[in-house]
């Protein structure tokens, strides 16, 4: 078996070291769902209260092209939610701002691919505390190869104080058997 | 059973180096972390490769700022090794942070990678950007390779490869 990992230093000499340490006994995985190809949500629920925060990963193709997949809280859909953004396509960048609106966007603002997939990694601070507001931060990117790809990152706010035990992210249409979502607990000290 | 978030590998520079590989890397995880903690014997870019492909499979969109202004650029069609950084050139005294992010690196999708690099030296000249990458293959990743446009990484380079296992 070839060494894990490899330092070369311009060929002339050769070494590489190898450890493995544990680095994250703190962040567990609660659940993970795939994408049905006939369903435009994914729900987790039930989500335990004994996490410092959450990260909710994904990895996407929809069935329509052009489709923004949104989150919202609690099954929450009135319109306490807020969003911010700044975000880069191949034609401008843009900074932007929704209030009062049904839903955060965790990514793909200007639209899905049924092609090449869109990854977004939400993080949500205080989830189950409540007695504040829950703001989630995200970082989201979609390369087409073409000019129509987006990378942008943001936040969202839902107007709420309630402990956060679900959350759902849907689209328009239907999220592919390739996509993926996993989400994290990470435990406080 | 692997961990959910654990270490897969990590390396300290003693003597500067012009590649750091991370091979066979394991199927065991569903996403990859890469943290890498760099500068370099001159002011050229830190670059990767996926899988030792050096072909035109890449493409990818950023968005930078560089201490003065805001840019976004998408490159389409590109070899590898691609940049992590896009402006300002790389540091020699203080160091540069990447982080690359491979969310779902075994499947059979071609693959989108998350970039974030912030380079500060000190002065009005730095850059802050974030990056979507794709690589157009298939194939499970199993190899990172990281380089410089040009010269070596420097002494107290590191660079940490982790895994994140889903439920």
């Amino acid at each position: 078996m070839s060494p894990l990992l490899q330092s070369l230093a311009g060929g002339s000499s050769r070494g590489y070291r190898t450890f493995v340490t544990a680095a994250g006994p703190g962040f567990e995985s609660i659940a993970s769902a795939t994408g049905t190809g006939s369903a435009g949500a994914i729900t987790f629920s039930s989500i335990p209260s004994t996490y410092q925060s959450l990260q909710l990963r994904g990895h996407f193709t929809t069935t329509v092209n052009g489709q923004s997949p949104f989150l919202i809280f609690n099954n929450d859909t009135s319109t306490v939610y807020a969003r911010h953004q700044i975000a880069a396509t191949g034609f401008s960048q843009l900074v932007n701002a929704q209030i009062s609106v049904g839903s955060m966007l965790p990514g793909a603002y200007n639209g899905s691919s049924n092609t090449q997939p869109c990854v977004f990694i939400v993080d949500i601070e205080n989830y189950a505390n409540t007695t504040i507001a829950k703001v989630m931060r995200y970082f989201s990117g979609l390369d087409l190869n073409g000019a129509s790809s987006v990378v942008e990152f943001g936040s969202g706010l839902w107007a709420n104080t309630n402990a956060i035990t679900r959350m759902d992210v849907t689209c328009t249409g239907s999220f592919t058997t390739s996509s993926t979502f996993a989400l994290y607990g990470i435990k406080g000290a | 059973m692997p961990a959910t978030y654990e270490a897969i590998s990590s390396t300290t520079l003693t003597s500067a180096t012009s590649t750091i590989t991370f091979s066979s890397i394991s199927s065991a995880y569903t996403d990859l972390k890469l943290v890498f903690v760099y500068k370099g014997t001159n002011g050229s870019a830190g670059r990767f490769t996926l899988n030792n492909d050096t072909s035109n499979l890449y493409s990818y969109m950023y968005v930078t700022g560089n201490g003065t202004s805001l840019s976004g650029t998408q490159v389409s069609n590109t070899s590898g090794p691609v940049p992590l950084t896009f402006g300002t050139s790389s540091p020699t005294t203080t160091f540069v942070t990447s982080i690359i992010d491979i969310v779902a690196y075994r499947g059979s999708t071609n693959k989108t990678i998350l970039g974030t690099t912030h380079m500060n030296q000190g002065a009005t000249t730095g850059e802050v950007n974030r990056v979507a990458y794709l690589y157009r293959s298939t194939s499970a990743i199993t190899r990172i390779d990281l380089t410089r446009t040009s010269g070596a990484f420097d002494v107290g380079t590191m660079a940490t490869l982790y895994g994140i296992l889903k439920a």
